[in-house]
């Protein structure tokens, strides 16, 4: 018993004096003046959406690389710390504060998810450290302070977008929407509904289903029951491959149309034969075909959606960092007025006055003749 | 600095649901995997009652408490009726409900969207707005919590707890009606259940219901487990060593690419070399 004690003790002294001795020296200036320039990355690296925070993670390495190999900024190096978010808002949350009081990064790439973001939009604030999330999409972000940034469009726009396209060019008047009920799903989902309804459309049918549901054909044939011209879904991968076989099956004869995780390839090389007049939304890309080759280079075959926005936002971290240095307020009012040229997720890449991405652009992408063909 | 502080606000909300939660398993016998659900009714209501009526923190805490003790109340008359497995595999359930209500009541909690921009406490003209203050409020209502507890636990009340966990039959025996007290410490461990879920959500300034899975159950079931049950230095204990070590683990090291996966896998295997040098814990008085 004693020596349990003694071992908890001297376990406690040590993890206190690792970490102090990391970073407990004093509050100095957050402006590092040598050495090189810290940049965090927070994005989930376990958990359900891991994949899609490694593909981002290896996007944000991959722009490091290059800023590196073309002699960093003003002469100093750029240092990529990533950190796992877990999609939660606790580990999060102890993600940005490790490495805004730690390793003193200069601005930090991420959350991903929008639990992530939102729970440490705070900390940004009270540390005048900007943030800039390449992913989370929800629209209560935009108000989160001065110090946080996306360079991925708010829900709001897609649902507009998409809404205003199916009603006005493919005249659907009556829609089912079947949404993944997670902060991206339900959302989206909104957004799109009031826009849809404004434009005299109507809702026929409105059901959410879990992140990992497989099973969709209670759904699909009250989807069908329930007189709609159209099936809008919005789910990732895996169930969107399950939703569509089951259609097929269960000879559901009403087109499907998606949102952005459908611009996947995995899905249309498995369903695009069952397919035919699909459709879906996602948002403008200018460049892909260079970002892919490089993104094959360090081993990533399949890119992800906000790997782009992920390689993006180092790149114009990079770019402010260039014009006022290190400093975290004068970062914060330089992206207000960055304007990133020749960007992968989109061409120019601005923020209005709530640190939102300005202008986002989307396409309609659909599935003729079983190939994937842009509008 | 500021992260040492924020450890501790972590530890010091985990402890008081450590406390509250041993009084359940540890001190009664009741493996009860409820406990973020209660802790998640306590965040929401002070969360929805702050944004949407402007109430003051302190109010709204003490209306989160009774509206957690009420559900509580709902809960543990069903609960109360049962022992052991079953009560675990009842409780399990009621931890899912809680969860599922959260996620999909979306008027009142807007479901996976979460509450965001909830404020900090404010007490007259003192605001809770920097960490440091803030720490001083959790560890305030954590030593209160604690005082409870030890209130409770040496109280002749608490040694009839103590009792049921041992032998709930031959304590019935003695005129003691169980189910009432299995009742009421339950309702109790609630009440402080939301206290801490309120501490969290004035913290972090947003909640969703990803934060009171029945995953974050089984997490402070495993916190009271490795301190030790039944007692109160081993609630802290056990919060202290599963709140920093995975902190700890931060600064090993590893490369980039495994270093969140290597991170998850030591954690895990150092609770599970923990539990085989020490199955009852390290303060641990009893063990399942």
């Amino acid at each position: 018993m004693k020596n349990i004690k003694w071992i908890i003790g001297i376990l406690v002294v040590i993890i206190l004096v690792v970490v102090l001795s990391n970073g407990g020296d004093k509050e100095q200036s957050a402006q590092q003046t040598e050495g090189p320039i810290k940049i965090g990355f927070i994005g989930p690296l376990t958990g359900d959406v891991a994949s899609l925070g490694e593909n981002a993670l290896i996007a944000a390495q991959l722009a490091v690389d290059e800023i590196n190999a073309n002699g960093g900024i003003n002469d100093r190096t750029v240092e990529l710390i990533a950190e796992d978010g877990s999609c939660s808002g606790k580990e999060a949350s102890s993600a940005a504060q490790k490495l805004i009081s730690i390793d003193k990064v200069v601005g930090i790439i991420g959350g991903l998810c929008s639990s992530e973001s939102s729970a440490f939009t705070g900390i940004l604030n009270q540390s005048e450290t900007p943030g800039i999330s390449y992913c989370s999409s929800a629209a209560t972000l935009s108000d989160a302070g001065d110090y946080f940034f996306r360079t991925y469009p708010s829900d709001a726009y897609q649902g507009v977008f998409a809404a205003n396209y199916l009603r006005n060019e493919k005249m659907i008047d009556k829609v089912a929407v079947l949404y993944v009920n997670d902060d991206w799903g339900a959302g989206l989902k909104q957004s799109f509904i009031d826009t849809f309804k404004n434009l005299g459309g109507e809702v026929v049918l409105e059901e959410s289903f879990e992140k990992d549901e497989r099973d969709f054909r209670t759904q699909l044939l009250k989807a069908q029951a329930s007189g709609a011209n159209l099936i809008y879904y919005l789910g990732f991968d895996q169930g969107a491959v399950s939703a569509i076989k089951q259609r097929d099956e269960l000879n559901v004869d009403l087109p499907m149309f998606g949102a952005d995780p459908w611009d996947d390839m995995t899905i249309w090389n498995d369903v695009a034969s069952i397919s035919e007049g699909f459709g879906y939304t996602v948002p403008h890309t200018t460049d892909s075909q260079s970002f892919t080759s490089k993104m094959a280079d360090v081993g990533v075959s399949e890119v992800s959606v906000c790997a782009s926005q992920s390689y993006d936002t180092m790149n114009i971290f990079a770019q402010v960092i260039g014009q006022v240095g290190t400093n975290g307020s004068d970062i914060k009012d330089a992206l207000y007025d960055v304007q990133y040229q020749n960007g992968i997720s989109s061409q120019n890449i601005s923020f209005d006055e709530n640190g939102d991405l300005v202008g986002a652009e989307y396409v309609v992408k659909t599935i003729q003749d079983g190939q994937v063909v842009e509008l | 600095m500021d992260y040492i502080i924020h450890l501790f606000i972590l530890i010091g909300i985990f402890s008081i649901l450590g406390l509250s939660l041993n009084l359940v398993i540890g001190y009664t016998g009741l493996l009860s995997a409820t406990h973020a659900g209660f802790y998640g009714i306590g965040a929401y209501a002070v969360a929805i009652l702050m944004k949407n009526t402007g109430m003051n923190f302190f109010i709204a805490l003490l209306l989160s408490i009774v509206i957690t003790v009420l559900s509580a109340l709902v809960i543990g008359v069903v609960l109360s009726k049962f022992k052991d497995d079953i009560y675990a595999l009842g409780s399990f359930g009621f931890a899912i409900i809680t969860y599922g209500l959260m996620l999909n009541l979306q008027g009142v909690t807007r479901g996976p969207l979460g509450i965001p921009g909830i404020g900090r406490p404010e007490l007259f003209d003192i605001s809770f707005s920097t960490n440091l203050t803030f720490l001083i409020l959790t560890l305030v209502l954590a030593v209160l919590v604690w005082w409870m507890t030890r209130y409770i636990t040496r109280s002749s009340y608490g040694r009839v707890l103590q009792a049921i966990r041992e032998n709930e039959k031959t304590i019935q025996f003695f005129g003691y009606t169980t189910y009432w007290y299995k009742l009421s410490i339950f309702m109790i461990s609630a009440g402080m259940a939301a206290i801490a879920g309120a501490l969290f959500a004035t913290y972090i300034t947003f909640i969703d219901p990803s934060s009171f899975t029945l995953i974050e159950s089984i997490f402070m079931i495993a916190m009271i487990i490795l301190g030790g049950l039944a007692d109160n230095r081993g609630a802290i204990i056990g919060v202290i060593i599963m709140i920093l070590l995975p902190e700890f683990l931060r600064f090993v090291g590893f490369p980039t690419e495994v270093a969140a996966q290597m991170r998850q896998v030591i954690y895990g295997l150092m609770l599970v070399v923990m539990m085989l040098y020490r199955p009852q814990g390290i303060y641990g008085k009893f063990k399942f």
